[in-house]
C-alpha cells in the first residue's frame, strides 16, 4: 500500500496572498503564482475577509503567474460584495478574463497606482455595460 | 461492480479538501485497477507535465510573441480539465498530453461514467462559477467524451499556432 506523505497535501510554492494592507485609504490585497482549485483558498479569503469593511478592495495581480476558472469565481464573489479592482492583470490574466467574458464586468487598471488614484463608484459595483 | 466502486470514490472526496482528495490512498482499488504511476497527482502536477512538453516542442517558450498566448490556453484547458476530474470526475485515473499535427492533444481519464459538469452561465450576468467548462470550450478546438464502464476520456486539442 502507497501512502502519500503529509505535506504532500500541501500545495507547493510560495502563499498565494504575498501581502495585504491600506495603501491610499484602499484595502490591497497582493497575490503571487498559480492560482487554482487547490491554491486559490487564502486568497479566496483574504479578499472575502476585506470585502465588508472596505469600500473598494484592490488585487494587486501583478506577480500572479497562472489562474483558472475558479479565479474567476472568486472575483466574482468578491465584486459582488464591495467594489473590485484588478491591477496590473498581466497577459495571461486579462486573456482570461476576455475568454470568459468577465473583461466588462471586472474593473482592471494597467497599474497599481491607477487602481489606486480611481475615485469609488458609489455603494455596490455598478452593471456591467452592455455588449 | 462499476457503480458500486464509483459511489465509494465520491463519497470519500471531502467537499472542501482537494488536497485530501489528491493525495489520498487508494487501497480499496482493485489491483490494476489504480491510477498509473504517471498520473500527475493534481491540476499543478499536469500544467508542470505540458510545460515540459511544450518546452522540448517550442524552444522559443518564454520569449514575447503570440507563444505566450498559446501556452497560456493549452495550460489553462489542462488546468480545468484535470480539476474536473479531480473533483468531480471521481479522480484522475488518467493523463496524456501530446504534441500532434493538429495542436496539442490532452487526453483527461476519471473514474465517474456521468457528464462532465457542463453547466454555462452568461458571463455578462456575473455568475459565480460555471466558468470551467465555458474556457474548455472556447479555447480548445475540438472536445470529444469516450464513456467507458468504468470512467470516461475526455480529449481535447488545443491549437498551437
Amino acid at each position: 500500500m502507497v501512502r502519500e506523505p503529509l505535506d504532500n497535501s500541501t500545495p507547493a510554492g510560495p502563499p498565494v496572498v504575498a501581502a495585504e494592507g491600506a495603501v491610499d485609504g484602499h484595502w490591497v490585497v497582493r497575490a503571487q503564482g498559480d492560482l487554482d482549485s487547490d491554491t486559490i483558498d487564502p486568497l479566496f479569503i483574504a479578499l472575502w475577509e476585506a470585502a465588508p469593511g472596505h469600500e473598494v478592495v484592490v488585487l494587486d495581480a501583478s506577480a500572479v503567474t497562472f489562474a483558472d476558472s475558479s479565479f474567476l469565481s472568486l472575483l466574482i464573489e468578491v465584486h459582488r460584495r464591495t467594489e473590485l479592482r484588478v491591477a496590473a492583470p498581466g497577459t495571461v490574466l486579462a486573456r482570461l478574463l476576455r475568454t470568459a467574458g468577465l473583461d466588462r464586468v471586472i474593473r482592471s487598471y494597467p497599474t497599481l497606482e491607477a487602481a489606486l488614484g480611481d475615485p469609488p463608484r458609489g455603494s455596490g459595483a455598478p452593471p456591467a455595460p452592455p455588449g | 461492480m462499476n457503480g458500486e466502486r464509483e459511489v465509494l470514490r465520491d463519497g470519500a472526496i471531502p467537499a472542501d479538501g482537494p488536497e485530501e482528495a489528491v493525495g489520498r490512498p487508494a487501497p480499496e482499488q482493485p489491483v490494476g485497477a489504480g491510477p498509473d504511476p504517471g498520473v500527475p497527482r493534481n491540476a499543478a502536477a499536469a500544467r508542470d507535465m505540458v510545460t515540459r512538453l511544450l518546452e522540448t516542442e517550442f524552444c522559443v517558450l518564454g520569449e514575447e510573441g503570440p507563444v505566450d498566448v498559446v501556452v497560456a490556453d493549452a495550460l489553462l484547458v489542462t488546468s480545468e480539465l484535470v480539476t474536473n476530474a479531480v473533483r468531480h470526475g471521481g479522480g484522475l485515473t488518467g493523463f496524456t498530453a501530446e504534441i500532434t499535427d493538429d495542436g496539442l492533444l490532452l487526453t483527461v481519464a476519471d473514474a465517474s461514467t456521468r457528464a462532465p459538469v457542463t453547466e454555462e452561465r452568461d458571463p455578462a450576468a456575473a455568475s459565480v462559477g460555471g466558468y470551467g467548462w465555458l474556457l474548455v470550450r472556447r479555447l480548445a478546438r475540438r472536445v470529444s467524451i469516450t464513456y467507458l464502464p468504468d470512467g470516461k476520456h475526455i480529449v481535447a486539442l488545443v491549437a498551437l499556432t
